[in-house]
């Protein structure tokens, strides 16, 4: 891999992280919180890309010259290059002091590995990206809730504290697990008479008939999520992975008291709408 | 060389205005075959991307890499541009999707770490003279290796970040002894990664003291054991490329270098963790769950085959309720210390020769550290 196409690989990562962050696509992946560490992630290897592609590649052109030998036979291999070569090249013309390359410690021996001094495994890490940009990968869905209890646990002992809801005669838009803490763990019983608005998707109940209301949580990014389920109590049975609005109203879950074990929050449904999904699939 | 290169390069712009026209996996296709395809296509817009092409190519001496990373960046900036259409290919099929989505999503997340890691060790190698840091610290290195682990306390990154930094600082001069100890600890007792495990656990205090010190604990007495018995010439760093003109273009040079060889060798461990994180399902967890010791065991294996980001895996292990606390200590005092990205981050910085030997040693003292700690605090 030479330097060239290296400051290719740093920019085009670079880029397509950029541009799904802009158009939304990251959402699909990580937390919100990380857009603004994206941007600047993302401008940070463009620019170093770019700066390499226009200003060294023409910058090195002398000092490549001088040793011309280097990388430029066909069939050569990573260990090819002998450790005298890398110490020519470590004080090859136009090194400033500053960028002095190796302190020679006796216990660090280099291991010299392709032509240009570009590990040739740079090639995967445009994998990822590449991928992320072909096929869009839709966000985690009813396949994976399925893989998971659904029961929001991060709590580690019961809520007591939760605050009232808002007074209002309106129904109440709670996320999954804020109504599955309420509906779960919450002694004061908040949601007692009360109209609450979820929105989240459809999967199969596990092990037998019916279904849930999903979301899927994130904490960071899509490697450690989690299903936050809700069951129902009426409604009509739609494919999976189908988002919808649900209006309707909290039903004690049977044996909510035990803790250790508490099954699945219930909300019996009201009315329920089918709506496009969130731009933000998590929560 | 030169009659060789031109119609290369003609190719490859050709395929490159092909892709935009082309939607679907054909445009991968045509993209990856165009060396082979004859170059009849060339038009004008092909001439602007030419010139400079044939310029660096010819004097940068690799002429079988610029064509494909043309045709790379071409096609990229095309596929962004079909991405819906090919967005429903991926959902018929769960199983696939859910590993894409993981797997893009492990990369996707670790970039603005990586990034942050790349910038401090390419400035520390740029900026900070060769031994100058080694001054700093204690001349007895035994004394200096806990303030290496210490030290890990400002680098507000996680595991991503440190392991281009260690091997930076081992290129400067610090004994390796002391730049691991730092790579082990700066991931797990940096404040966002203690505040994160705050929130976790619902403010349990006790819970983030026993990680803060368990994990220093584990980074300073594996910089101890390897002090005394680790073999320093067990490391192989990659060579650098550091014969620039001005320090800015070092600075660039060494980014480049560290995120590209850090950034390849990631990617590999994301491949395993996302094929862990569908293939086994988190409830086959709780059939795991069973007396402290095989509890313990078991978490700190789910650690190394997950490598959840330091940041995050505070989350997760508050959600494994079956298991004892303990046992989820160890989880997150094993997980930024050792996992499968992580290994594969030190086989690329450090060699695997030294990966092999220090990955044993890290999770033999992390597993037993996290189970002393944890029967004392928790």
């Amino acid at each position: 891999v030479n330097r060239l196409t290296q400051s290719v690989i740093v920019s085009v990562v670079g880029l397509v992280s950029g541009l799904a962050t802009v158009n939304g696509l990251f959402l699909n992946f990580v937390k919100p919180t990380l857009q603004w560490p994206l941007l600047v992630a993302s401008a940070v290897l463009v620019a170093i890309g770019v700066y390499g592609a226009l200003v060294e590649s023409a910058d090195d052109t002398p000092a490549e010259a001088r040793t011309p030998q280097r990388g430029d036979e066909p069939g050569h291999t990573d260990q090819d290059v002998s450790i005298d070569q890398v110490s020519r090249d470590a004080v090859a013309p136009g090194s400033s002091g500053a960028a002095e390359p190796l302190p020679h410690h006796e216990f660090v021996t280099q291991t010299p590995h392709t032509h240009a001094g570009g590990p040739r495994i740079a090639w995967l890490l445009v994998v990822p990206f590449v991928l992320m940009g072909v096929a869009a990968p839709p966000p985690l869905g009813a396949f994976s809730a399925q893989q998971d209890s659904g029961l929001v646990t991060t709590v580690d002992s019961a809520y007591d504290g939760i605050p009232p809801l808002p007074a209002s005669s309106a129904p109440v838009a709670l996320t999954l697990s804020e109504y599955s803490a309420r509906a779960v763990y919450d002694q004061n019983k908040t949601l007692q008479g009360r109209t609450v608005r979820l929105t989240g998707f459809v999967s199969g109940r596990k092990g037998g008939q019916g279904w849930v209301l999903t979301r899927i949580a994130l904490s960071c990014c899509a490697a450690d999520a989690y299903a936050v389920k809700v069951d129902v109590k009426g409604g009509q049975r739609l494919p999976d992975n189908t988002w919808l609005d649900v209006i309707g109203s909290w039903v004690p879950t049977p044996g909510s008291a035990d803790t250790d074990n508490p099954g699945l929050p219930i909300v019996r449904i009201q009315t329920m709408t089918q709506v496009p999904m969130p731009r933000n699939p998590y929560e | 060389m030169d009659p060789e290169v031109m119609p290369r390069v003609a190719d490859a712009t050709s395929g490159e205005c092909r892709a935009t026209m082309m939607p679907g996996a054909a445009l991968m296709v045509s993209a990856t075959a165009s060396p082979a395809s004859p170059p009849t296509e060339t038009n004008s817009s092909a001439g602007t991307v030419e010139l400079p092409g044939r310029h660096t190519d010819t004097s940068v001496g690799g002429p079988s890499t610029l064509g494909p990373s043309l045709v790379l960046a071409g096609a990229m900036v095309a596929l962004i541009l079909v991405k819906p259409r090919l967005a429903s290919l991926v959902e018929r099929h769960d199983a696939v999707a859910a590993w894409l989505t993981v797997f893009v999503s492990i990369s996707l997340q670790s970039l603005p770490f990586l990034v942050l890691g790349v910038v401090l060790s390419a400035a520390i190698a740029v900026l900070v003279p060769a031994n100058a840091l080694a001054r700093w610290l204690p001349k007895n290195p035994a004394a200096a290796v806990p303030m290496a682990g210490l030290s890990g306390v400002v680098l507000p990154g996680c595991e991503c970040a440190s392991v281009p930094i260690a091997g930076s600082l081992v290129q400067r001069g610090i004994r390796p002894a002391i730049a691991l100890t730092f790579l082990l600890a700066a991931p797990a007792i940096n404040p966002v990664v203690l505040v994160s495990t705050a929130v976790a656990f619902n403010g349990r205090l006790d819970i983030v003291a026993a990680r803060f010190v368990a994990s220093l604990l584990t980074a300073i007495v594996v910089g101890w054991v390897w002090l005394r018995l680790g073999r320093d010439s067990l490391i192989r760093m990659p060579a650098r490329h550091a014969n620039s003109h001005s320090r800015l273009a070092a600075f660039v040079g060494e980014a480049r270098h560290d995120f590209l060889h850090a950034g390849g060798f990631l990617v590999v461990g994301a491949t395993v963790a996302a094929t862990v994180n569908v293939a086994v399902p988190r409830t086959w967890l709780d059939t795991l769950a069973g007396n402290l010791a095989v509890s313990i065991v078991v978490l700190a294996l789910f650690a190394v085959i997950v490598a959840i980001c330091s940041e995050a895996d505070a989350f997760v292990a508050a959600s494994l309720t079956q298991f004892p606390l303990t046992a989820r200590l160890a989880f997150m005092v094993v997980g930024p210390t050792l996992d499968v990205k992580l290994f594969s981050m030190q086989v690329g910085t450090f060699g695997r020769a030294f990966a092999v030997r220090f990955a044993p040693l890290t999770f033999v003292v992390a597993v037993a550290v996290a189970t002393a700690v944890g029967l004392v605090l928790l």
